[in-house]
């Protein structure tokens, strides 16, 4: 019975599973009420509990979990769902107060004053306190986890990034070098930068809201926690020997082979479906890719303007804003898309041109 | 987000539960700081090192009570009373002494004032010379007159207050040599009594050390410990020791002595005491100052293995020699497998694999037993033939099978199929290891493959070997044939024993060096074997077997005899018919590593079925290496097949493949010396899911339990190399000549017949009596003459040194350049030069006393001493006794004396007797002295004395025993012709 | 959380510093101080007797002494090897009785006296004989030739003295108990005697017709053992009571002639 479930669990936590289940399950999370009151938010974090703890009784689950280095990405589990629960808990709050015509917990709130000291300083030296111990605690009993001295010649396996790394090294999985160690971060980083520009929407300022600012959240929930929070979880607990995938309850067989036979788009283009060779020059061998990668940043948008909520974007963020805006987006959603292209089609590279480094 | 509380008057939190909370955690926060102080002052070693102190204070007052025991009572009381004597004594002369005393002080007020006053008049004095000195470089007579007036004032009064001091302090002087004479008795007793306490007191000292005094609780409380701890980390830095840390080595530093704190004191290596608190065994070998090995400069890790820096118990990598250890390590101390520490301590019983990395070169390490015996074994069995094994041991030795391109004359084609199949049926002590139907072999399919693969074998070989028709021999007696094996030699190298086991002959494998001689006449020609024994490199250059120089008549009867020794079981035998499909397609197979599948197909057709088992016996035994071993047409450039050994010791953990066997523990040393036990382990459970070509081909060598792990050891101990020239006991051009001749002795088995460095005489579990064992060749090289060895090595039948033995030294096919390098072994080992100058002729006297006490000893009882050595009879002297008149030719004239004053202390064991008699403080007397005054020994006395002036020159000649063995020597190296 | 911890944790609740330095000191084990030397013990009133026989009384051989003449003319009638001498009834001589277990942690005195070995007509007088431990052997050459005294002990250490001299007297002691440590002249190969160094007094060497006794033994059940240059040796059990006297009787076969040393 137990294994039968556990061995379910395995088969279900396999990407293809779980990442497809992981966007549904936050799109009826989003949706869903109940879950952000305070029943819902004590459910969440007890759940999460309840499944980790009894996870604990099987060897292969505890061998990786409970390894010192991991201790902060549990944390992080429960530290994430809290504040996100907090965020969307006061949101929705504020927007049925709203709604009411009531003031919002932060106009209620800045409605009395407080000294700094002694009620903030007083109590923040408390929090001090008390975060010290809990550090204190924490080194005595799970001593720092050291491995063998470093060796050029033997590299350990799996090798695996710091942990806030391992939503990047698991994009290497499915994006070439240069695209997810260099292209895809830099860009995280310049959208991040360009988000107070690209944002118009003056709503939410100094209280949390939900009503006022859906798609935004929607947005930046779904880069966050499906593609960041989850890669990350994914690359530390799910992730074994040569980066090989395995269930939470599956032993790390060093010997573990998956078969890795992925094709170009050119490749099935040309040979499978047309039945030639592949072109000589580049362009032409993977003329079909930039083809479709043109259509995808470039025509892409100017059809999403039919569709409303893209259009009301435009008229609000003028054409530049609403250009830099659907690319960071659209380049966002290409790893979801190119994620589910090598599950179904084994797809290697959209565009390949080793000739130059280019492969998307 | 807790409630907004009541809140006091502009305030924004209830105060009074704000600081409950601050309380609280304040106090959490001084707890867990408290906690954390100690968990970092709580380390195990410390609890060791305490528990140590207990230990050895119990042990010290069972001491202090045994010396308070010893101590002589009486004695001691004797001397207390004559003490209290003494004092009585003083009474009634104590007004004299106070008054002395009293002068004492006296004087030493005036002294005082006296050297006071001297040295100020000197200071004066300084200055006036300094002044008159200006006043002569200014000039102007009165000037200088003056100064040099004042000067000589000064100089005076210097003069008498320098008289006065030292008056004084003669009188002092002479007043404390009086106190000293008046309590001198007092004295004296008082130093017995000291005396006769001290060991005592030094017992009393060191337990007061040890005692828990209020400072050792003040010096070892937490936060203390810096000051200066009794508990604290013991430590060595060892330069050119090295740990290999990957980008750097780093000089290694021990702290083993932390915990195992007796390692290097006496006395902890009773019953009682248990690790760590152990004297470590041998300490004549190791750690103590003055062994081979001192601490100072080895350490512990060097040896032994684990983490150097670590003070906790399973960080320094202990490993566990079974499940019970295990279980109590985890109990007592949290033992847990240290998975990312490459070189955890080797377990008990693998410690020698220590000693490889500065002694593999030396060869022949006795004193560790274990790694000496399984270098032996390596190089008996072969493994470097197809291991590279960059050890001086291991390189550049000739293949350890015999050379097979002229095997066709010698047996049959059906023997060599049964043999290869499985040679220790045929011989049980054999080195040839099993290499088909081991346990990774299943299925009818596979089976048959292995049956192809030495049919082809063989039919390679044959199709190769050069064929030879030997004549019939002589007709020989089987009876006097076995006695020629018995008592010749051959038993020195040879066994006759189809049930004997390799094992029963750990640690000495010399009777194996041949090949047990088991059913030979099952195997060979007679032809052959006639040919072989006259003259054995005929056959082959590069064979190790030597002539024993036979005449027809013995080599018939040794024929008759070998041949007499058969076995139906292995007699008309004949090489099986086998699939001949299943060949073809592995004869594809190889073809296709450079054919496509159609030209493979094409070739093959294109063969007759003889060339394609030629063919895929080639392959075959280039799959299995056997060219390693054995001399094969065809194969001489070929490369050895298996992983080189050179640094197997270091290898990481991860790279052992264990298959997917888990019952065994996943070490190094458990891997090594399972694969050696069971070579194809690894496959279990991949026998059907391998491809046949890629089963493990590593062949059974049929070790024992003992064996392997000799073998486990060396290997184990082949390291990254971290130890610097100058350590290492196999460095240097003296250890290579060494290593060198041993290489030679070993591979010509010397040791089968003689004792060298106090191992061999392997021979003698098949002689009658120790009478007939060959020579101990202990201090060969300060005994005899290099020239002389030379040619006796070169032709040893050309003397007959010791007749009575019936084994024969055997001519070896030695180069001249072999010939020097044991010239030079024997020369280094004994401290000796090789070649040295000619003795220069020695006075008259000394050889006419050498020949008179020559004939008192009746030296030629024993020694053919002339042409007229003692007559027949049942033992003619010349049996029992080298002649001495080869002694000028074959000995070294500095040698002879000692020899004769001591012969035991050269040769143990040796049938020459000493003459001479040493009592029990070491000096030697003579009896000749004694009994020269003996009626009997008149005339010899007359005769002597003709050389002396008087009779007592001639008795003090004939006591001293080196006098004496000079004289005898002088005799025999110039009297006798 | 490790044994440590949980320690650290216990010595910080009880804040005694030295709780940890030196905990487990007081647990340890004590060191067993050492055996009391054993008194030297007294022999009893205890004996036993016997006697070894031979069934197949096959001859002593003679010796051919003309190797050196000097030993010849010092024999007018044949010189036997000694090696088996059986008398008519096959009472066995020369053959060694003695107590090979059952005396451990007994000490017994050795004798004042010295062992005499001789060395007379070219020959060892006596062939076989057994004396203690830490008792002083004379070794005397009474001939008016040259014999060296090889000794061949295993456990003691080995020595070869020439004795040129007629009169000559060599003194030796062994220090470890061995049976039995061979004795023989180079110089005359026949020459061999048998000498057993002992711990304790109870051994007796067999007479001409094969008997031996051996008096004072202590209460208590020891195996007798019997040594024989040429037939081996042979064990039994013996219970021996104060007072009482106990008969060992042991006869060699010619099967045994094979188990030789």
């Amino acid at each position: 019975m137990i294994d039968a479930i556990k061995e379910a669990v395995n088969t279900l936590s396999y990407p293809w599973w779980s990442f497809t289940a992981s966007i549904v399950l936050f799109a009826l999370a989003v949706k869903w009420k109940w879950l952000w009151t305070k029943a819902g938010g004590w459910a969440l974090h007890i759940g999460i509990t309840v499944f980790l703890v009894l996870s604990m009784f099987d060897p292969n689950f505890r061998a990786v979990v409970a390894k010192p280095d991991n201790i902060p990405i549990v944390m992080l589990v429960y530290l994430v769902t809290f504040f996100w629960w907090f965020a969307m808990n006061k949101a929705l709050e504020n927007d049925r107060r709203k709604e009411a015509g009531e003031p919002t917990f932060e106009e209620t709130e800045s409605e009395d004053k407080i000294f700094t000291w002694p009620d903030l300083v007083f109590s923040e030296f408390i929090c001090m306190v008390l975060l010290t111990v809990g550090l204190v605690i924490w080194s005595v009993v799970l001593k720092a986890p050291l491995e063998e001295p470093a060796n050029t010649a033997v590299a350990p396996n799996p090798s695996k990034a710091p942990w806030y790394f391992l939503g990047l090294q698991e994009m290497l999985v499915y994006f070439d070098p240069w695209m997810a160690g260099v292209v895809l971060p830099g860009l995280i980083i310049l959208g991040l930068m360009a988000i107070p520009y690209i944002d118009t929407n003056p709503k939410g300022n100094g209280y949390y809201t939900f009503a006022e600012r859906k798609s935004e959240i929607w947005l930046f929930l779904f880069g966050f926690i499906v593609l960041w929070v989850q890669l990350i979880v994914i690359g530390t607990f799910l992730r074994g020997p040569n980066w090989n995938f395995f269930g939470p309850y599956e032993f790390w067989d060093v010997n573990k082979i998956e078969p890795l036979v992925n094709v170009d788009l050119s490749e099935v283009i040309w040979i499978k479906l047309l039945g030639v060779g592949l072109p000589a020059h580049w362009f032409l061998r993977e003329i079909f890719g930039i083809l479709l990668m043109g259509f995808y940043f470039l025509v892409l948008p100017v059809l999403l303007l039919r569709v409303k909520l893209c259009n009301t974007w435009y008229q609000k963020m003028g054409p530049t804003r609403y250009w830099v805006g659907t690319l960071l987006i659209l380049t966002m959603m290409l790893m979801p898309i190119k994620m589910y292209f090598r599950w179904i089609f084994n797809l290697k590279y959209f565009i390949h041109i080793q000739e130059f480094f280019l492969n998307l | 987000m807790p409630k907004p509380p009541k809140k006091t008057p502009d305030r924004h939190y209830d105060f009074g539960s704000l600081n409950q909370i601050f309380a609280w955690s304040s106090v959490a926060l001084l707890g867990v700081t408290l906690w954390m102080v100690f968990d970092d002052y709580a380390k195990p070693w410390k609890r060791m090192q305490a528990e140590f102190r207990s230990l050895e204070r119990q042990k010290l007052r069972a001491e202090l009570e045994e010396e308070r025991r010893q101590l002589d009572q009486e004695e001691l009381a004797g001397v207390r009373e004559q003490i209290e004597a003494e004092r009585a004594a003083l009474a009634d002369r104590r007004d004299r002494l106070s008054e002395l005393q009293s002068e004492v002080t006296r004087l030493d007020k005036k002294i005082y004032a006296a050297d006071a006053r001297a040295r100020t008049t000197k200071s004066i004095l300084d200055t006036a010379r300094y002044e008159l000195d200006v006043a002569i470089q200014k000039g102007g007579e009165e000037g200088e007159a003056e100064a040099r007036h004042r000067f000589e004032e000064l100089s005076a009064r210097y003069f008498e207050n320098r008289t006065e001091l030292e008056a004084l302090q003669e009188a002092r002087a002479e007043a404390q040599r009086e106190i000293a004479l008046v309590r001198e008795g007092l004295v004296a007793a008082q130093g017995r009594l000291d005396g006769q306490l001290a060991a005592l007191d030094s017992l009393e000292v060191r337990m007061a050390n040890l005692s828990k005094k209020l400072d050792y609780f003040v010096l070892n409380a937490p936060l203390m410990d810096f000051i200066e701890p009794d508990l604290k980390i013991e430590q060595i830095i060892l330069p050119g020791l090295y740990q290999d840390i990957n980008f750097t080595t780093v000089e290694r530093v021990d702290r083993c002595m932390t915990c195992h704190v007796a390692a290097n004191r006496a006395g902890f290596d009773g019953e009682e005491w248990r690790e760590p608190f152990r004297t470590h065994p041998r300490p004549d070998l190791f750690l103590s100052a003055g062994s081979p090995h001192p601490y100072s400069t080895f350490g512990c890790t060097t040896c032994h293995g684990g983490l150097d820096r670590a003070t906790d118990f399973a960080r320094a990598g202990h490993s566990p020699v079974d499940e019970e250890q295990l279980a109590r390590w985890k109990e007592s101390y949290g033992w847990e497998a240290q998975k990312y520490l490459e070189m955890p301590i080797r377990p008990a019983g693998m410690s020698e694999a220590g000693c490889v990395g500065c002694h593999a070169g030396n060869l022949w390490t006795p004193e560790s037993e274990v790694q000496d015996v399984g270098r032996e074994i390596m190089s008996r069995a072969g493994c470097y033939a197809c291991h590279k094994i960059d050890y001086s041991a291991f390189t550049d030795l000739p293949r350890p099978g015999p050379a097979l391109r002229r095997v066709a004359s010698k047996t049959s084609p059906g023997w060599a199929y049964r043999w290869i199949e499985a040679p220790r049926e045929f011989r049980p002590t054999s080195w040839m290891p099993h290499f088909f139907f081991q346990e990774n072999i299943e299925g009818e399919v596979n089976e048959e493959r292995q049956r192809i693969e030495i049919a082809a074998a063989v039919a390679y070989i044959w199709d190769r070997s050069e064929r030879v028709e030997y004549p019939a021999p002589p007709p020989g007696d089987a009876a006097r044939g076995r006695a020629h094996f018995e008592t010749l030699g051959c038993t020195g190298c040879h066994l006759i024993d189809g049930e004997a086991q390799r094992d029963q002959f750990y640690p000495a494998f010399n009777r194996m060096h041949g090949p047990n001689l088991v059913r030979t006449g099952s195997k060979v020609e007679a032809g052959w074997l006639f040919a072989w024994l006259k003259d054995p490199q005929k056959y082959n250059p590069d064979s190790r077997m030597p002539s024993l120089r036979l005449t027809d008549g013995e080599a018939a009867d040794l024929v008759a005899y070998l041949m007499s020794l058969r076995d139906p079981e292995f007699e008309g035998l004949d090489v099986p018919e086998v699939d001949a499909e299943l060949r073809d397609e592995m004869v594809r197979h190889y073809l296709q590593a450079t054919q496509t599948i159609e030209q493979s197909q094409a070739t093959v057709a294109a063969m007759t079925p003889r060339e394609r088992d030629v063919y895929l016996g080639g392959e075959t035994i280039r799959k299995y290496g056997c060219f390693g071993c054995h001399e094969l047409d065809g194969f001489d450039d070929a490369k050895p097949i298996g992983v080189e050994l050179t640094e197997e010791g270091s290898k990481p953990l991860h790279q052992f493949d264990f298959g997917h066997v888990h019952d065994v523990p996943h070490t190094r040393h458990d891997w090594i010396q399972t694969k050696l036990l069971r070579p194809r382990i690894w496959d279990e459970g991949k026998e059907r899911v391998k491809d046949y070509h890629e089963l493990y081909k590593m062949p059974d060598f049929g070790f024992s339990e003992r064996e392997a792990r000799a073998v486990t050891v060396n290997v184990l101990g082949f390291l990254e190399e971290s130890v610097v020239a100058e350590l290492r006991a196999d460095a240097g051009p003296d250890a290579a000549v060494l290593a060198e001749g041993r290489k030679l002795i070993t591979r010509y088995n010397c040791r089968g017949c003689h004792l060298v460095e106090g191992q061999g005489h392997a021979i003698q579990t098949a002689l009658e009596s120790v009478d007939m064992l060959p020579p101990n060749l202990a201090s060969e090289g300060s005994r005899v003459r290099s020239e002389w060895l030379f040619d006796y090595l070169h032709d040893p039948g050309a003397v007959r040194l010791r007749p009575w033995l019936g084994a024969r030294m055997p001519t070896f096919a030695f180069s001249d350049e072999e010939v020097n390098v044991l010239l030079d072994y024997f020369a280094e080992r004994d401290g000796r030069e090789a070649f040295l100058s000619a003795a220069e002729r020695p006075d008259e006297r000394s050889r006419a006393v050498g020949e008179v006490v020559f004939g008192m000893l009746q030296c030629a009882k024993c020694h053919p001493a002339g042409p007229a050595a003692a007559a027949g009879g049942v033992v003619s002297a010349g049996e029992l006794a080298p002649s001495l008149l080869l002694a000028r030719e074959r000995l070294r004239h500095d040698w002879v004396p000692g020899w004769i004053k001591d012969p035991q202390s050269f040769i143990p064991g040796t049938k020459m007797p000493a003459n001479f008699v040493q009592k029990r403080d070491g000096t030697w007397e003579s009896p000749i002295a004694a009994a020269i005054d003996a009626p009997m020994f008149s005339a010899q006395k007359r005769s002597m004395l003709r050389h002396f002036e008087s009779d007592e020159g001639l008795k003090e000649f004939l006591a001293d025993p080196d006098r004496v063995t000079v004289a005898l020597r002088d005799h025999i190296w110039w009297n006798l012709r | 959380m490790t044994k440590n911890h949980l320690f650290s944790l216990l010595a910080l609740l009880l804040v005694l510093p030295l709780a940890v330095g030196c905990g487990g000191g007081d647990g340890a084990p004590e060191t067993e101080a050492p055996a009391p030397a054993a008194e030297p013990a007294q022999g009893g009133s205890g004996s036993i007797a016997g006697a070894v026989t031979y069934s197949n009384g096959d001859p002593d051989q003679p010796i051919a002494m003309d190797a050196d003449p000097k030993c010849a003319e010092m024999h007018a009638d044949p010189v036997y090897t000694q090696k088996i001498v059986a008398g008519d009834d096959g009472g066995l001589a020369n053959a060694f009785v003695y107590i090979s277990s059952g005396l451990e942690g007994k000490k017994f005195p050795a004798p004042g006296e010295p062992h005499v070995l001789d060395q007379k007509g070219c020959q060892y007088t006596p062939h076989v004989s057994g004396m203690m431990t830490g008792q002083t052997l004379i070794i005397r050459n009474s001939d008016e030739t040259l014999h060296n005294v090889h000794a061949r002990p295993a456990n003691n250490p080995e020595f070869n003295q020439g004795q040129p001299f007629q009169g000559m007297e060599l003194e030796r002691t062994f220090s470890k108990a061995e049976v039995m440590i061979p004795f023989k002249c180079d110089v005359h190969p026949w020459m061999a005697s048998y000498m057993a160094a002992l711990d304790h007094p109870f051994f007796a060497v067999t007479g001409e017709d094969g008997s031996f006794s051996i008096e004072g033994v202590p209460a208590g059940s020891y195996t007798l053992e019997v040594w024989h240059e040429e037939l081996g040796t042979q064990t039994q059990q013996v219970e021996v009571a104060d007072g009482a006297a106990v008969e060992a009787n042991w006869s060699f076969g010619g099967g045994d002639a094979a188990s030789g040393l």
